[in-house]
């Protein structure tokens, strides 16, 4: 099957990026340059590694290690990756996993025991290869190095002077300079290479043509120009929210499948259309049995489909590639279960417009709905999370005004429902809610107090009977202080609905927790059990 | 005991006393029988034989809730194993992609069970998951499946990334083939190198592990996934795990690492989305499953297999007690399985007690059949049989003779001279009787639901409840045993007529036609002939004269009446047959407060009336002994020490001044004294001080004698108040009321504010 690929043209900014690099390293490098890339740092240093790549293949002579601060969390690990790659050294199981050592063979001494070493390390490589060999040090997340080695940061950026070789080190990071930049003026500042935004559609696009568990023809390069409008399109519905490269491209493969499905189905409609004319021809030859099915682009000749057609494609998809991005970029789903749970009906194209729904994007099953699991709750993990949300959302000064229930307490109650009190205009600041604040950490016994209110207001009916309780709200306080409220609790911080503030390992004081529900969850939780929230929260929402 | 030494010895700062040295029990509570609650009217060793029969009931009855389970998880647990299986083919594999994703599978299983990821484990390693039937499905069987290699990680083993690190590096590199018999994969490991730690690669390092896999593809030729299961997921640390999961997407596609979480939040995407950033998020591709759980799996188990089956029979129903136990902390607590195991099991537990479910099996009282009768003509057994006896009696004559007749068996019987063959018989004769009613319950049972989700089906209301709301099938469940569905029996059969006659026949003759022990085939065929004649009544389809209209409501009618005489028939209360508690568990009390306790009301509750709650124990122990209903609680000075100590503590205010403390319980003491002088110098009953608690300083007291108090003087009197303060205080602060706050010199807090009843 001649099945090609399509490929788009490289993004501007990254090609910029690739283009000043080159020239920089085959001339003279600044010792220290710094990639910055706010969007999608993977591809910046996929370039620059391409970039020296492509470099040495045209005879330069540079050795280049990339190091990703991430994966290499400790100073060792980044000694062991950077001097093995300069030294073209890769470690085999038979010699036991050995790291380049050179020199050093026979000797106590190693490499990667100090930044000294290093350095050492460094030259030794550079003897050992060529004395005139110009080494790239490409650290990709440069920022997770102040907070995992800030000892070598500053020292990483003067390798250049510390190694007395011909050494470049290029940081490629997400962030700005300014804000790893060691105190002091430890280091150099750097040359700049910024990374442009992308402007237009530049997307990763497939260049694999092995076997995949889509339409075979998805492909095919005779849709190339569909798929540039298509790209434009996706561009155009998800650049208001995201930008990234890599988000567009993921969010793009997840929908092409569907969006030329109903193009293929068409030809092949054709195409069978074609062979039952062909077999009711009585001039024809039967086909011999048993004999393969023949590929579809031998039957009918594959064409773009119209301008009209794509149009229409274009108006019927769009809704079905905002589904996906809100589906896909919070990664609710992933891109192949997306793929496979939206291919479309298959006489799409041949439907009236009015039988074609209107969304044709379905809601991915597979992970349980959150809030449904949340409201299959047991009744007390509702109570015990509302119990929560007040706590972390109420004042603690306030809880004698909005609970108390003794004979004086009640007069001191909030109108219900009051609105907040009324400032002046005068007032410096605008008090802004708890609720929009985030949770507030609360100690364990004020909760199962709150617990104890809500419970004693709206359980008692539902409880079986206990005659043995006489006084009033002493079942309730039995309640409050089983086994069983504080076993939910536990349940529920295990499930980080609940997040507990204190230290586990400190027994000796009542343990404080936060909430992790928001209002709307915690809202729908008390109706379920009968609580009228705004009620008893002292900020309630208009 | 530790030697005298030790204790003399002021350089030693700790001294262990193990349980065996405290050998200063107070007489009368070491001394407790093992149950001896029913102690005159059992067998003497009917305790163990009861227990003996529990455990055949028990391990039967778990056997069944394992089984259920096993095949509830089934489904998931083999789509978790395709999902890691074919992880890294090409099924999943979308071209387009901008980099390689890490596959998570994410197994979550609320409530906590471990069931589902062993089974899942099972299978991945080649084995059938436990309890299963039939052969497991192997990676041949599945398409595009890889064989793959097993790592577990701990929450203990992850406190840092570069512990996290290290061990999943070394889980792996660490293999070594069994000697000569291959892994149980199926692979070959590389053999271990010898390297100089500080010269290779670290063994944190994932480029070991690379190294590692490079040298296992070469020797076996496949390119198996690593499968990488963390267990008990949400223990981890966050930013450990999401890390590590970033280092891991790095090395992708080099090694095909897959990660297996078992978690236990229902949600488990929602549950990542909210831990992990989003860049790490976009590195993985999440697959979730969840097991069934929660309420669900509750009913089913309880419901469709274990009580209400028509292919089981358990030896011993669940009663209402237990039932209704179950369906509130279900509702109001947790749905989980242990929670009914557990139930299950306490309330047989519990049901052993009674001496008479000792027949619960057989009535061979654990002898040969030919020594039973020799067994019961002891003397030992008297009381055993006269209680059976009894029982029998009161059961066989009930208080309205209309509702339940008296069975054959019991009637022309000489009550006087019951011999002990007799009353086995009778016990024979009441237990087959009660398996037939079971039986015919659970039919009725099986009947009435049908019906119900029939009704339900055609949008109709098919069981009233007072609030409108639906009962829970655990609700229904125990109303059918305690014969409260009467009203519901005849909501149903005044429904009826409207409904589509012919669907339900077929339905209801299925379920006849089906029933699967021949026994119970054959008791209902008179039903079942009763419903094919009602089909053959009913005209053909499609014809809508008026005759057929009368005709249907006639047949109409009559499917009414005998649904409502065949479910008021079938669904009678257990509870009303002869013997019934033997062969039911108790239906009004289930020891819930073992289940769920209040530990700290009870402790408190225990340390202000010590000698109600020992004389409760007393009494729950030796039922002979007779409990003293004092309205008045006894003067404080006869408590023991703790107990004194908590009551001047709860007088306090919140912060305490230990030298009041200490004053107010010396003034306390010092009324003991001299109240205690006095007695000495009256004769007094000498059973007066029995019973009353394990406080220690009771027994110190106990222990002085009349000479010791003239000899000892003031001084010593003074440590001795000192020494057994210091002792209760310690007991109140090991026991968690006391709090040091180092706020205010010599001040302790309370920890309870609770107001003294």
């Amino acid at each position: 099957m001649d099945r090609a690929v399509i490929h788009a043209a490289p993004s501007d900014g990254y090609a910029n990026l690739g283009y000043e690099l080159s020239e920089l390293v085959a001339s003279y490098p600044p010792p220290f340059v710094y990639v910055h890339d706010p969007h999608t740092t993977r591809i910046a240093t996929t370039t620059v590694v391409s970039t020296l790549s492509t470099l040495r293949e045209n005879g330069a002579n540079i050795a280049f290690a990339h190091v990703n601060a991430v994966a290499c969390f400790t100073p060792r690990l980044l000694y062991d990756t950077a001097l093995n790659a300069f030294a073209g050294w890769s470690p085999s199981w038979e010699d036991g996993c050995a790291n380049w050592i050179g020199p050093l063979e026979g000797t106590s001494q190693r490499f990667n025991e100090s930044f000294d070493g290093f350095t050492h390390g460094i030259r030794a490589a550079m003897v050992e290869r060529l004395s005139d060999l110009r080494l790239v040090l490409v650290i990709e997340d440069a920022q997770r190095l102040k907070e995992n080695m800030p000892d070598i940061l500053a020292p990483l950026t003067r390798l250049y002077e510390l190694s007395h070789v011909d050494i470049t080190t290029i940081f490629v990071s997400e962030v700005c300079w300014e804000h790893i930049r060691p105190s002091y003026g430890a280091s150099h500042d750097p040359y700049y290479l910024d990374v442009a935004p992308s402007s237009k559609q530049e997307f990763y696009t497939p260049d694999d043509d092995s076997e995949i568990p889509l339409d075979p023809y998805t492909y095919h390069p005779v849709f190339r120009q569909l798929y540039t409008h298509f790209l434009s399109t996706t561009y155009s519905v998800c650049s208001p929210f995201t930008t990234g490269l890599d988000d567009l491209s993921y969010i793009a493969a997840a929908t092409w499948p569907a969006f030329i499905r109903p193009v293929i189905d068409e030809h092949r409609r054709v195409a069978m259309e074609l062979k039952e004319a062909h077999q009711d021809d009585p001039d024809a030859v039967p086909d011999s049995e048993g004999e393969e099915e023949k590929p579809l682009h031998t039957i009918v000749t594959f064409s773009a489909p119209t301008e009209d057609a794509r149009i229409r494609l274009t108006r019927l998809f769009t809704p079905s590639i905002t589904a996906a991005l809100e589906a896909l970029y919070p990664r609710q789903t992933n891109a192949i279960t997306w793929a496979n749970a939206n291919i479309p009906a298959a006489d799409l194209l041949s439907m009236h417009p009015h039988e074609i729904p209107q969304s044709l994007a379905k809601k991915v099953a597979g992970d349980v709905d959150g809030e449904r699991a949340l409201r299959e709750l047991p009744r007390i993990a509702k109570f015990v999370l509302i119990a929560a949300y007040l706590a972390s959302t109420n004042p603690a000064r306030t809880d004698m005004r909005m609970f108390g229930r003794g004979p004086d307490a009640r007069s001191k109650r909030r109108r219900k429902g009051g609105s907040p009190r009324k400032t002046s205009a005068k007032a410096s600041a605008v008090k802004i809610p708890q609720r929009l604040l985030g949770p507030m950490p609360f100690p364990l016994d004020r909760m199962v107090a709150i617990l104890g209110i809500l419970l004693e207001e709206n359980d008692a009916d539902t409880r079986l009977s206990a005659p043995e309780y006489k006084v009033p709200g002493e079942y309730t306080e039995i309640e409050i202080s089983r086994v069983g409220i504080y076993a939910q609790v536990m349940e529920l911080a295990s499930v980080h609905l609940l997040h507990r503030t204190s230290p586990s390992d400190r027994l000796e004081m009542s343990p404080t927790y936060k909430c992790g529900i928001s209002y709307d969850i915690a809202f729908q939780l008390a109706k379920d059990v009968g609580i009228r929230l705004n009620d008893v929260i002292w900020d309630p929402v208009a | 005991m530790p030697p005298r030494h030790e204790f003399d010895d002021p350089n030693q700062k700790c001294i262990f006393l193990s349980a065996d040295d405290i050998n200063d029990e107070p007489e009368g509570i070491t001394d407790f029988p093992s149950s001896n609650a029913f102690a005159p009217r059992d067998l003497p060793d009917g305790y163990e034989l009861r227990l003996k029969a529990y455990r055949r009931v028990w391990s039967r009855c778990l056997e069944r809730i394992q089984s259920i389970v096993h095949s509830l998880h089934t489904p998931v647990v083999h789509a978790v194993v395709n999902d890691v299986r074919t992880a890294h083919s090409k099924q999943h594999h979308l071209p387009g992609l901008p980099y390689p994703e890490l596959p998570v599978i994410a197994v979550s299983a609320p409530g906590g069970s471990k069931s589902v990821i062993s089974n899942v484990v099972a299978v991945l390693s080649g084995g059938d998951a436990p309890g299963g039937k039939g052969r497991a499905r192997t990676a041949k069987d599945i398409e595009g499946a890889t064989p793959c290699t097993i790592s577990h990680l701990y929450p203990a083993d992850c406190t840092s990334l570069l512990n996290a690190t290290k061990s999943l590096v070394t889980s792996f590199t660490n293999r070594r083939d069994d000697e000569g018999r291959g892994s149980e994969d199926g692979l070959q490991y590389p053999g271990t190198t010898k390297g100089r730690a500080a010269t290779s690669l670290a063994n944190y390092d994932l480029n070991l592990l690379k190294v590692w896999y490079k040298a296992l593809v070469e020797l076996n030729d496949v390119r198996p996934s690593l499968v990488v299961i963390l267990h008990n997921f949400e223990q981890f640390d966050t930013f450990v795990v999401e890390n590590a999961m970033s280092i891991c997407s790095q090395h992708l596609p080099d090694l095909p690492l897959v990660f297996v979480l078992a978690m236990s939040a229902p949600s488990p995407v929602s549950f990542l989305r909210a831990n992990f950033s989003r860049k790490t998020m976009s590195r993985l591709r999440v697959h979730a499953h969840t097991a069934p759980s929660g309420s669900r799996v509750v009913d089913i188990v309880m419901q469709k297999v274990t009580f209400f089956d028509l292919e089981f029979e358990p030896d011993i129903m669940i009663g209402a007690g237990a039932l209704t136990f179950l369906s509130d902390f279900c509702a109001r607590h947790t749905s989980s399985l242990d929670v009914v195991i557990t139930a299950i099991q306490l309330a047989y537990l519990k049901h052993a007690e009674e001496p008479l479910s000792l027949f619960v099996l057989d009535s061979n009282l654990g002898e040969a059949s030919a020594h039973v009768g020799r067994k019961l003509n002891n003397a030992s057994s008297k009381a055993f049989l006269s209680s059976l006896a009894t029982r029998i009696w009161s059961d066989a004559v009930p208080e309205d003779p209309d509702s339940s007749p008296i069975p054959d068996y019991l009637q022309d019987l000489d009550w006087d001279s019951l011999s002990s063959k007799d009353l086995l018989g009778i016990v024979d004769a009441a237990r087959q009787e009660y398996m037939w009613n079971v039986r015919r319950m659970r039919m009725g049972y099986h009947v009435m639901q049908l019906v119900q989700a029939f009704m339900r089906g055609y949008g109709y209301k098919p069981s009233i409840t007072t609030d409108g709301v639906e009962d829970s099938a655990l609700v229904f469940m125990r109303r059918v045993l305690q014969g409260k569905v009467v009203r519901d029996v005849q909501h149903l059969g005044r429904m009826l007529s409207g409904v589509q006659l012919e669907a339900l026949l077929s339905k209801l003759y299925t379920l006849f036609y089906e029933l699967e022990p021949s026994q119970l085939k054959q008791e209902e065929t008179e039903h079942r002939e009763f419903i094919i004649k009602c089909r053959g009544d009913l005209p053909e389809e499609g014809v809508n004269s008026a005759d057929a209209k009368a005709v249907i409501a006639e047949v109409a009618l009559n499917v009414a009446q005998w649904l409502m005489l065949y479910l008021e028939q079938h669904l009678r209360r257990l509870d009303r047959q002869v013997l019934s508690e033997v062969w039911t568990t108790s239906s009004s009390s289930f020891p819930s407060e073992l289940v769920n306790p209040a530990p700290r009301a009870s402790l408190i509750n225990a340390l202000l009336h010590p000698n109600e709650v020992i004389d409760t124990h007393k009494f729950l122990f030796d039922p002979t002994a007779s409990v003293i209903e004092d309205p008045n609680s006894p003067p404080i000075w006869e408590l023991p020490d703790t107990s004194i100590l908590f009551h001047r503590y709860m007088e306090a205010p919140k912060l305490i001044n230990v030298y009041d403390w200490f004053e107010s319980f010396a003034d306390v003491l010092e009324t003991q004294k001299e109240r205690e002088k006095g007695k000495e110098e009256q004769p007094r009953p000498p059973a007066k001080r029995k019973g009353k608690g394990k406080g220690k300083g009771k027994t110190n007291v106990a222990k002085t004698s009349e000479e010791q108090k003239q000899e000892r003087n003031e001084e010593e009197w003074q440590t001795e108040l000192q020494a057994r303060f210091i002792r209760a205080l310690h007991e109140l602060d090991y026991m968690g009321f006391v709090k040091h706050t180092g706020r205010k010199a010599d001040h302790v807090m309370r920890t309870v504010y609770d107001v003294l009843d």
